[in-house]
């Protein structure tokens, strides 16, 4: 019976984020080939897109019909596992997707999981010293850094780190048209070019789980079991980690995984400034030519993970606060 | 375990707690000395803030303010451990119990693993081993095996005690503290509580701390009463419920609710204050009901008084007034009758204490009237002695009358009526008298305004009019009242008013009560002690609930029994 009801929560809030995103990016002025027609006009390409041809296509793609037919042509394609193919790139969505989501992934989860967990050591280490020259140099530090677009200090890594010192590469995820010698090599480069824009959507990220985790454990570190597990004669390490922190951890999982959602649109300025292949350097450039499939597709992968994300933080939850059970009869 | 006699286990000596509030440096306990046997058994009592749970936490050395003074284990002083002798000290030696209305437990993890940890961490055990003593100890403690292994969050009140305490058990520590043991918990779940805690503490030495004078009564040979962070009083731990001495201890236990007595219970007049804004005076010395002017100047030190110690500088509950001996004979003369001699009193001996609310019951034709008329001076005894405390002038004993129509003159207005003690006392001048008056009305709940002072005595119903009695009796702020029958001439609902009225007057100003009744029902309810009168005799006296419980006088029964099931 849960699992049913939660099942269904979780298919109606994924419905109506795609209904949203469908209608969102439709109703934007302009269609795809009002673009290809601007551009033939102005010379910037060789294909002449008269006002028929432009009416043909949309008679083709499906484009003149009402919004709802569109939508539900759309649902039933997604039903039947097929996301439809691309106007701009003439290939199947699922292709381009599959193609920029692992170098996405590989980006947000090594940030996500780094800003995390050092975020989360940070601010316990700040909370148990509140009020030491650590906890406020930290916690003023990364206000500040909080405060600075991350596009900001994308640009900064580049011309610093990346032209200047040419310590890593400007841009991609990998050295193009190379072959390397071995898989560790091969390895070594995506790592090379993953570090700078890892390292700045780190920078970005780490405020939060910091601020969070050292404000929930200032007011855990009153509870009474802290220092009733003091006066049992526990080691401060124990108590830090198993009492204070442990018992501050549920804002702290929570509030990540509903941040994921953030992490996505940070990442597209960062994919763009560092040319990295993902899914944000994608969803950009299709927006830019309305390109409509592409971004139901990937509108779609992306609300499927944001809402995969909230339904770990709440297996989590039960798993790290023994009261959740017991109110839910 | 045995025991060397007279082994001190703990010495604590002028131990000071202080804690920074801001700028500002706020005491939680002053200058606290006590010994503690080995096997022993301490118990403190004391409200809430008065410095019982920071004493605690001073023992395991987890204040979080500053901690001056001595506190020698086993001859070695606690205070200079640094934080690895603490270590070292904490649960193997001494113990703290917590109470179970506190969040103790950490609610991620199972009280094993709690217990397990607490083991470990101190290298006692193996894991294997502390599981198991974990478990034993848990089922020791009557916490279910099924439940061993359940997050705290999952267990009652009284189950979540039951594991605090075998946690405490875990490495064997010699002293145990208990703090609050049974508080939240309901009766049946509190008295288990308590049995469990007087087997374990068979074999080891404890304090007891609580403001729950039941749990303090059933484990601690010795009683130790905090007010404000000092120790005010210490005693064998059945004397001290014989009859507290300390006003403040005291004026506790009659706050405290027991099945024994069919009294009221009483809160102690004002609030506690901090130990600064006493300065140099007794802490006690604003809400005690027989503070003197040495009182407001000089802060008492505990010393021997008789059976006990005590801080006070009157020397514990003084009697605001002794009678003793009293005899009086009225002489009839007529033309009819021979001359007669009627003895109203023969060799009667009362007193009463300071704060204290007496009832004296009787017959009609018994002598109480009279009694209480010699005691307020209004008669003359023939034989016997009168004594009064020091504090006590001549116009600070009043008298309340039987019959409020014959006690006011009905010429007088309301505002004449209750003036006229403070005429004669020529203290005031016209408009305080006037303030006073309208304030002592509105206490003793009539309205104070100008239509009703203006009002004449007799145009008042009788309620209202005994309530003008009160009033004149109290005006003056007496330090006794005698009430004679206050209410035997009202309807029921009024009588209970009246009574109420009496007793919360008597609560706010601290003042003696005597009040003199025929109805058990309403001695019973009101009173500390009770004393039966019979034909000008004292046949009985006592503490009311033992006299209730127990009388072994036939009259005092005959009394009960002429009101049981009776609404007379």
């Amino acid at each position: 019976m849960y699992w049913l009801r939660k099942s269904g929560e979780y298919l109606i809030t994924l419905l109506i984020i795609i209904s949203i995103n469908f209608l969102a990016c439709r109703l934007l002025p302009g269609d795809p080939f009002y673009y290809l027609s601007l551009n033939s006009e102005m010379g910037y390409s060789d294909v002449l897109i008269t006002e028929e041809v432009h009416d043909k296509l949309m008679e083709y793609y499906g484009l003149d019909l009402p919004l709802h037919q569109q939508f539900f042509r759309f649902l039933y394609n997604l039903a039947h596992g097929d996301l439809g193919s691309s106007i701009y790139h003439n290939m199947p969505v699922s292709n381009l997707i599959m193609g920029a989501l692992p170098w996405t992934l590989l980006l947000m989860g090594t940030a996500f999981l780094i800003a995390t967990f050092v975020g989360i050591f940070i601010g316990a280490s700040s909370a148990w010293r509140r009020d030491s020259f650590l906890d406020k140099f930290a916690l003023n530090f990364m206000l500040i850094l909080n405060r600075i677009p991350s596009f900001i200090i994308a640009i900064f890594m580049l011309i610093f780190l990346a032209a200047k010192l040419n310590l890593f590469p400007l841009g991609g995820a990998r050295t193009p048209y190379a072959s390397f010698s071995s898989t560790f090599s091969y390895v070594y480069d995506i790592v090379w070019h993953l570090i700078l824009p890892a390292i700045t959507l780190i920078i970005a990220e780490l405020c939060h789980p910091f601020l969070l985790t050292r404000n929930t454990m200032v007011s855990v570190i009153k509870k009474d079991y802290i220092w009733a597990a003091k006066t049992r004669g526990l080691k401060d390490s124990l108590v830090k980690y198993r009492y204070a922190l442990r018992n501050s951890l549920i804002p702290v999982v929570t509030a990540r995984f509903m941040r994921l959602g953030h992490l996505i649109g940070g990442s597209i300025f960062i994919e763009m400034v560092f040319a990295y292949p993902g899914l944000g350097k994608l969803m950009y450039d299709s927006l830019t030519v309305h390109d409509y499939p592409v971004l139901d597709g990937i509108f779609l992968i992306l609300a499927v993970s944001v809402v995969g994300a909230n339904f770990i933080a709440d297996q989590l939850i039960h798993y790290l606060d023994k009261r959740v059970g017991i109110y839910e009869l | 375990m045995n025991f060397r006699i007279n082994e001190k286990t703990l010495e604590i000596k002028n131990l000071d707690i202080a804690y920074n509030c801001g700028l500002e440096k706020f005491f939680a306990l002053k200058n606290f000395s006590i010994d503690i046997q080995a096997g022993e058994i301490l118990g403190i009592a004391g409200e809430s803030g008065s410095g019982k749970t920071s004493l605690c936490k001073a023992l395991l050395g987890v204040v979080p303010g500053q901690v001056t003074g001595k506190i020698v284990y086993k001859g070695h002083d606690l205070l200079q451990n640094d934080e690895k002798d603490w270590k070292k000290i904490r649960w193997n030696e001494i113990a703290y119990c917590f109470s179970s209305s506190l969040e103790i437990l950490n609610p991620s993890y199972t009280i094993v693993e709690q217990m397990v940890e607490t083991m470990m961490e101190h290298k006692l055990w193996n894991k294997k081993q502390a599981v198991i003593r974990a478990r034993e100890l848990l089922s020791y403690c009557k916490l279910p095996p099924e439940k061993h292994n359940s997050y705290p969050v999952h267990l009652s009140g009284g189950e979540l005690q039951r594991a605090l305490i075998a946690l405490t058990l875990v490495n064997d520590p010699e002293v145990l503290v208990f703090d609050e043991p049974t508080s939240g918990l309901d009766p049946r779940t509190k008295k288990e509580i308590i049995a469990l805690l007087a087997q374990i503490m068979e074999k080891k030495t404890g304090i007891v701390v609580s403001h729950d004078f039941s749990v303090l009564k059933e484990l601690s040979r010795r009683i130790g009463v905090l007010y404000s962070g000092q120790l005010i009083e210490l005693a064998e731990s059945k004397s001290f419920f014989a009859d507290p001495r300390h006003p403040y201890s005291r004026a506790l236990y009659n706050s405290f609710n027991s099945m024994e007595t069919a009294r009221e219970i009483s809160a102690i007049r004002g609030g506690m204050p901090g130990l600064e804004e006493c300065g140099e005076a007794c802490v006690f010395a604003g809400r005690c009901t027989q503070s003197i002017e040495q009182c407001y100047k000089e802060k008492p030190f505990l010393r021997n008084s008789g059976d006990r110690l005590l801080a006070c500088h009157r020397g514990g509950v003084v009697d605001l007034l002794q009678a003793s001996n009293i005899f009086k004979t009225y002489m009839l003369s007529g033309k009819t009758f021979k001359k007669s001699n009627i003895n109203v009193l023969k060799n009667v001996s009362i007193h009463i204490e300071a704060g204290e609310v007496v009832c004296l019951v009787g017959e009609s034709g018994a002598g109480k009237s009279t009694l209480g008329r010699i005691i307020s001076r209004l008669l003359k005894q023939d034989d016997g002695e009168i004594s009064f405390d020091t504090t006590v002038k001549p116009l600070d004993v009043q008298y309340i009358f039987q019959d409020p129509r014959g006690a006011v003159s009905h010429r007088f207005t309301v505002m004449e009526a209750v003036a006229e003690p403070l005429l004669i006392r020529k203290e005031c001048s016209c408009e305080e008298r006037k303030q006073m008056v309208q304030d002592m009305l509105l206490q003793v709940g009539l309205p104070a305004d100008e239509a009703f002072c203006e009002k004449h005595c007799f145009q008042l119903s009788s309620g209202e009019l005994q309530r003008i009695t009160i009033a004149r009796a109290l005006i003056v702020k007496p330090r006794i009242v005698v009430a004679d029958e206050p209410t035997s001439n009202l309807d029921p609902s009024e009588k209970a008013r009246i009574i109420k009225l009496l007793l919360s007057l008597q609560n706010s100003s601290g003042m003696g009560l005597l009040l003199i009744t025929h109805d058990m029902r309403v001695a019973r309810k009101v009173s500390r002690r009770i004393y039966i009168m019979r034909e000008g005799e004292i046949v009985e006296e006592g503490l009311s609930e033992n006299l209730l419980a127990c009388s072994c006088n036939l009259y005092t029964r005959e009394l009960m029994q002429e009101l049981e099931g009776s609404l007379l």
